[in-house]
């Protein structure tokens, strides 16, 4: 502390990659130690073979859908340098228009997730533009994030509002289980995950080859430096939110059907979600990914040992240490 | 004798060396300015001595102790102060608080670190703006500030970085006078500087750095004469 | 009327290490839980007077609050950064105490009922005035302590640090101490807060001492009232308190025209997330700070 060279993590990696291509050795660290860990549990574990099984395949169901609500923080921050507070009662708002939909009008869950995703674009890009926009750019971090806050607070008491505290639920068409590596595996779980990872691709798409995804790279790089050459920031800032609250639609469209909705259902995610994102490098996007799958087993494969709450805290062990010792994250700048 | 004596200081920063084996003595009372082009290590060699960054290797000893590695609170309390190039006041305090947070250092009361921050504020000229709040200050105001919290702090030595930036060409000779002043006070100083009436002006003995390295030391008239020193200087301004 | 004593206290705990200190916590619900449940712990498992507890549970917060403190400034965390680490910390806080048998896990813990008033353990017939007296000294005493911090030479040096943290290194300020005396101040008022919380509820259990929305009580007050003040945060406290108590008797009993507000949760909250997100935008400075920076000019 002695030296203070007044620098933060955030100033390091003021910058992050949203998407870098040079990482295969981190990737392959990354898988190697999963890999130990889990042939550990197979051997060493004491667990049964068909638990561990089990516990594998839900831990990655579960990791593509933490990646698919840590991938719009991901974005948010990595282009607005600011920690969306409100992204878990975003995915709750989702959620809830997802049973707005089926259940008054009567559509597939499906297509309802599908027609959430113009709905919380909207929702995102007017937050941004009206409110978020007014309180950037200043040095201090902290009035984003309050007004987040506010947000996710404005939301989730909105929600109890006007659905009150019971729990209600989406029924999927596709429910049901089926079989894969002689453990059943829940449909809708499944096809959340897939649908994660089809997320990713396609807003990795975008980055990389349309003219909005080079503005979006270009103002997460510098901003300064975009506006000097044309980019309207203040309606990249609008757009990258509008894409966060996207992957939120998404991730909430798709989680609908096996979630219990009540008004805070979204809260422990927004958790789940800094503990990714800073796990992976906030502002990556593989990092996100890589967050979200860690995380998943995590804490499906340390529920084996510690029932209950247990293994969430497991989670947050791990969340202090990276921050501690690697605050860039996995996926992070550098130095 | 010497009061400040650099023996190989060298600091790198990754594969850059932004400091190459400097090796000066500075006599007591003694006023060493410094130039060098954009880029020769002026600010670093400061913040190596200061305490704000850790050297690579080399010592830095100061009043006979070794400081070298002390942290910048340790090494100001000792004595020796500096300032700093872009100005950095409180600005959620008035002028007089800015200038009693240093005389704290030495005094614990508050009555009587007030009334010595207040001395202090009156010998450098800031006496009306006393209760106004730092952050309104103009610009030569503010200079005054920070050599006003330095002094706050009775320094030994004092280094002074790029004081005059910023200010026109009638703002700063009442500057250069309070330089004098409070060298003439029993201030050992290092002056770190790019207008050259004012080095000249000032400076007994005439430090150019260039990469790094101290490229030349000794009487300023000399030292600015000298072909190497030109030659260091060429596409420069002076 | 004593739920606002609370958040006032638990405000101006918040507001020293994040108002005056300039780091921003998102976890003050760990300091409140840890002077909740210390109260509620060893009053019910070893008979320990609650004021002891009150003042032991300080002193862990304290203790706590400055080793994680020096843990995130050792490791340089700052912004966001450092603000997910709070929030994070009170999280696993909360999840402990879930999983730890001797605190109940998520039952939560019952103060044993006496028979009779008692001013020793801190102990009253609900409706007791005696309650209010307690919060209102409390509360005296915090701000006291804040403005004599303020006033002082540590607190000079921190509110130096925050406004520029190299500078005040430079002037002989040893940064790092005087964040940590500042973090500790701050957590140890903040645990009274928790086990005055403990003694006039008669309960305590994870989401009352380290839930989400406990970290959200303490910011909100100050950020509404003005940050960095010392009136600040009390102003807030009165607004959200007011407002919060104004609201749920508007549910409890709606006027006519308005009979759909019967019974409804939740609108005392979103009102003053509504004021939160409007403050924040245009008076960033809060209530307070805005006024008193008109005055100024």
């Amino acid at each position: 502390m002695s030296k203070t060279t007044n620098f933060s993590p955030e100033q390091t990696s003021a910058h992050p990659p949203l998407l870098k291509r040079r990482q295969t050795r981190i990737i392959l660290a990354t898988i190697a130690v999963a890999v130990l860990l889990v042939a550990g549990v197979y051997l060493l574990g004491g667990q049964p073979t068909r638990l561990v099984n089990q516990a594998l395949i839900s831990g990655v169901l579960l990791g593509g859908v933490y990646a698919l609500v840590s991938l719009g923080l991901t974005l948010i921050f990595g282009v607005l340098h600011i920690v969306n507070f409100a992204q878990g009662a975003m995915l709750t708002l989702s959620m809830y228009t997802v049973f707005m939909l089926s259940t008054q009008a009567g559509l597939n869950p499906y297509l309802a997730a599908v027609l959430t995703i113009p709905i919380m674009f909207a929702f995102g890009w007017a937050f941004q533009a009206g409110i978020m926009n007014r309180v950037m750019g200043d040095t201090s971090h902290e009035r984003p994030l309050l007004v987040t806050l506010g947000l996710s607070l404005l939301i989730i008491n909105g929600l109890l509002m006007a659905f009150g505290g019971r729990p209600a639920a989406v029924e999927s068409p596709l429910a049901g289980s089926i079989s894969l590596f002689g453990t059943l595996v829940d449909r809708p779980r499944l096809i959340a995950c897939l649908g994660a990872l089809v997320v990713g691709a396609l807003l990795t798409l975008v980055l990389r080859k349309t003219p909005l995804g080079l503005a979006i790279r270009a103002v997460a790089a510098n901003d300064t430096g975009a506006a000097l050459v044309g980019v309207n920031v203040k309606r990249i800032y609008a757009m990258t939110f509008g894409l966060g609250a996207v992957c939120v639609a998404v991730a909430g469209g798709l989680m609908a059907p096996f979630t219990s909705l009540i008004p805070t259902a979204g809260e422990q995610f927004t958790t789940l979600a800094f503990v990714i994102v800073v796990l992976g490098g906030l502002g990556s996007i593989p990092g996100a990914l890589v967050g979200g799958l860690i995380v998943g087993l995590v804490q499906t494969v340390g529920s084996l040992y510690l029932p209950g709450g247990g293994s969430l805290l497991l989670v947050f062990v791990l969340f202090l240490l990276v921050l501690f010792l690697r605050p860039q994250g996995l996926f992070g700048a550098k130095q | 004798m010497s009061i400040l004596k650099l023996e190989g200081l060298s600091k790198s920063f990754g594969g850059l060396k932004a400091l190459r084996d400097v090796s000066i003595e500075v006599s007591e009372l003694e006023f060493l300015g410094i130039i060098g082009p954009n880029g020769a290590g002026k600010t670093t060699l400061f913040s190596n001595i200061a305490g704000q960054l850790t050297p690579t290797s080399g010592r830095v000893v100061f009043d006979d102790t070794d400081i070298t590695g002390w942290s910048a609170d340790r090494v100001a309390k000792a004595g020796l102060v500096r300032t700093f190039q872009l100005m950095r006041p409180f600005e959620s305090m008035t002028v007089l608080d800015n200038v009693a947070i240093a005389s704290h250092q030495k005094i614990r009361s508050s009555r009587q670190a007030r009334n010595h921050a207040a001395d202090v504020i009156e010998r450098v000229g800031l006496g009306e703006y006393m209760e106004k709040m730092s952050g309104t200050l103009p610009t030569a105001g503010l200079k005054r500030l920070e050599l006003a919290r330095a002094l706050a702090l009775e320094p030994k030595v004092l280094l002074l970085d790029e004081v005059l930036a910023g200010l026109v060409p009638t703002e700063r000779a009442p500057i250069i006078e309070l330089l004098r002043e409070i060298h003439q006070g029993g201030v050992t100083t290092l002056f770190v500087e790019h207008i050259m009436a004012a080095v000249m002006a000032l400076s007994e003995r005439l430090l150019v750095m260039h990469e790094g390295t101290p490229l030349m030391i000794g009487d300023p008239q000399e030292v600015v004469n000298d072909p190497t020193v030109i030659e260091a200087y060429l596409g420069e301004d002076y | 009327m004593v739920k606002i004593l609370i958040f006032a206290i638990m405000a101006v705990g918040w507001n020293i290490m994040s108002g005056y200190g300039g780091m921003f916590s998102f976890g003050h619900a760990a300091f409140f839980g840890i002077g909740a449940y210390s109260v509620a712990y060893l009053l019910s498992a070893h008979g320990l007077n609650p004021w002891f507890g009150m003042l032991f549970g300080a002193m862990l917060a304290a203790i706590v609050g400055t080793v994680f403190a020096f843990l995130c400034l050792r490791y340089k965390l700052e912004g966001s950064y450092f603000a997910l680490a709070t929030f994070a910390f009170a999280q696993m806080f909360f999840l402990l105490t879930e999983n730890l048998e001797f605190l109940n896990r998520t039952e939560g813990i019952n103060i044993p009922i006496l028979q009779d008033d008692s001013w020793l353990m801190m102990q009253f017939h609900p409706t007791s005035y005696n309650y209010y007296w307690i919060g209102l000294f409390l509360l005296v005493a915090a701000v006291a302590v804040s403005i004599w911090f303020v006033h002082s030479r540590p607190g000079r040096f921190t509110t130096a640090i925050r406004d520029d943290e190299v500078a005040a290194e430079s002037l002989g300020i040893a940064v790092l101490r005087h964040r940590l005396i500042t973090v500790a101040l701050s957590c140890a008022i903040t645990a009274i807060a928790g086990g005055f919380y403990t003694q006039y509820y008669m309960f305590v259990g994870p989401n009352q001492g380290f839930g989400m929305q406990v970290s959200v009580d303490a910011i909100v007050p100050a950020v509404i009232g003005g940050v960095g003040t010392i009136w600040g945060p009390l102003i807030g406290a009165v607004v959200v308190g007011g407002l919060s108590e104004t609201i749920a008797d508007l549910v409890r009993n709606p006027p006519a025209g308005l009979e759909f507000l019967q019974g409804l949760s939740g609108l005392d909250v979103a009102i003053y997330a509504i004021l939160l997100i409007i403050i924040v935008v245009f008076l960033p400075k809060g209530i307070y700070g805005t006024i008193r920076e008109r005055l100024r000019k």
